[in-house]
């Protein structure tokens, strides 16, 4: 079997994609006796090539980031430019891997509806959809911390291998619980109060000698720095979100 | 610091003085769309009835996909590192009081260019995260955002389907940028019923 994979990260193969695609391709490859083709779509050079190779596939997987709720602008381009494909060629199974920074599934669930509904359009089957959450560090944390997503990717190959499908098992394992229970928001607000969730953002920008600055508001009256952490009028939004 | 350069343009056209400022963010492509003759008769009419109108027509900038690279939230907080039309576009969302997504639907989806020009829109919220409606989101890092409203160009195979998905996608993006999606249209809707919907919320 042949497999095609499409990297939509924008960062290429510096990505948190690339990390879970080469885990699940090296499940995939591991008998031997299967194929895989990749294409980064950070690359435009390399799309053309990939969409004359995406026919001759067996199975597809497309991959990227969850931007803004939905696709980033390159797998969009993407997207369009399998317009002149639509009832021409025969498109082979297609599926798609989506992962955020946000811990729940939830927020990926509107898309997988878009990109089954793509399949559709596109008069091919859908694989469906594998939803990850809580990817965004995924390269600077050590293997240990890693090992079971790891893992999980690259059954997720094998079984790609064997059957020519996800397993929904492994899948579901990887999406997890589909919101936060509340005795877990209880505690995230908690260390909320005590700024414990932004630890990993504040280190970051202490590196860089911009923690002063983090409540920059460059883009409005010249910029404005507020001082302390306390927005007031946010918190008023928040309600009406809420 | 940038990570290269591109020939900077500023394509807005800024009309009246009015009592709101509304922002057009138009990713039609002008050869084939009927959005931007639909956008002239909606600004005309926005503009009768007393509100600013900034027309931004995507296909005129040169932005650039978003990298993530994080510099926006992590290296110069709240400005983007690519020197384009990206930040300009940044401006003129902030201060707006409504920003209406124009687009055709290609293969479902509202165009790549406003999807790449609304990835973009990243530095104007916040890497913190906090809790919403039982879900984990972004803080903001504006006292306000603008509203939100799609105005979409439908394709011939459209269903209520696809507008539905295009729909519940803004409708949850919104939440992130702690605002709300004030309405949706497509060009089915006549210019002066959309303006006066503007005006009534």
């Amino acid at each position: 079997m042949k497999l095609m994979l499409f990297n939509g990260s924008p960062r290429g193969q510096a990505s948190n994609t690339r990390l879970l695609l080469d885990a699940f391709a090296c499940g995939f490859t591991r008998s031997g006796r299967h194929t895989v083709e990749w294409v980064d779509l950070a690359n435009s050079v390399s799309i053309e090539a990939g969409i004359d190779g995406l026919v001759k596939a067996d199975r597809v997987i497309l991959a990227f980031p969850l931007y803004t709720d939905a696709m980033p602008g390159i797998v969009k381009t993407f997207i369009e430019s399998l317009v002149p494909l639509r009832g021409k060629v025969d498109i082979p199974p297609l599926g798609f891997i989506v992962h955020s920074g946000f811990p729940e599934p939830i927020h990926s669930r509107a898309l997988e509806m878009y990109l089954d509904k793509l399949c559709r359009r596109l008069g091919c089957r859908s694989l469906g959809t594998v939803i990850k959450g809580n990817s965004e560090r995924l390269r600077q944390q050590p293997p240990w911390m890693t090992r079971t997503v790891i893992d999980r990717f690259r059954k997720l190959g094998i079984e790609m291998a064997v059957t020519g499908s996800f397993d929904t098992g492994i899948q579901a394992q990887i999406a997890g619980r589909e919101t936060i229970t509340p005795f877990a928001l209880g505690i995230f607000r908690l260390l909320n109060l005590f700024g414990l969730t932004t630890r990993s953002w504040d280190q970051k920008m202490r590196r860089n000698g911009a923690f002063a600055k983090r409540f920059a508001r460059p883009y409005l009256n010249g910029g404005v720095v507020p001082q302390g952490g306390h927005w007031p009028q946010m918190e008023r939004n928040n309600e009406v979100l809420r | 610091m940038g990570f290269g350069v591109f020939s900077k343009i500023t394509p807005a056209i800024l009309v009246g003085d009015g009592r709101k400022q509304i922002a057009v963010l138009d990713g039609s492509d002008a050869e084939i769309s009927v959005l931007p003759a639909y956008i002239d008769q909606l600004k005309e009419q926005l503009l009768r009835n007393g509100n600013s109108v900034t027309h931004l027509p995507l296909r005129t900038m040169v932005i650039a996909q978003c990298r993530g690279c994080w510099n926006c939230w992590t290296r110069t907080p709240g400005e983007c590192a690519i020197d384009d039309d990206g930040p300009f576009v940044c401006r003129q969302v902030i201060k707006a009081d409504w920003i209406i997504l124009a687009s055709p639907l290609i293969m479902g989806f509202p165009s790549a260019r406003l999807k790449t020009v609304h990835d973009r829109l990243l530095p104007l919220i916040h890497p913190y995260l906090s809790v919403i409606g039982g879900e984990i989101h972004h803080r903001p890092r504006y006292p306000r955002f603008p509203r939100l409203a799609l105005l979409l160009e439908t394709e011939a195979d459209t269903d209520s389907e696809d507008l539905a998905i295009v729909r519940e996608i803004y409708r949850r993006d919104a939440i992130n940028f702690h605002t709300t999606l004030a309405a949706f249209w497509t060009t089915g809707h006549h210019p002066e019923e959309v303006s006066h919907e503007i005006d009534a919320i």
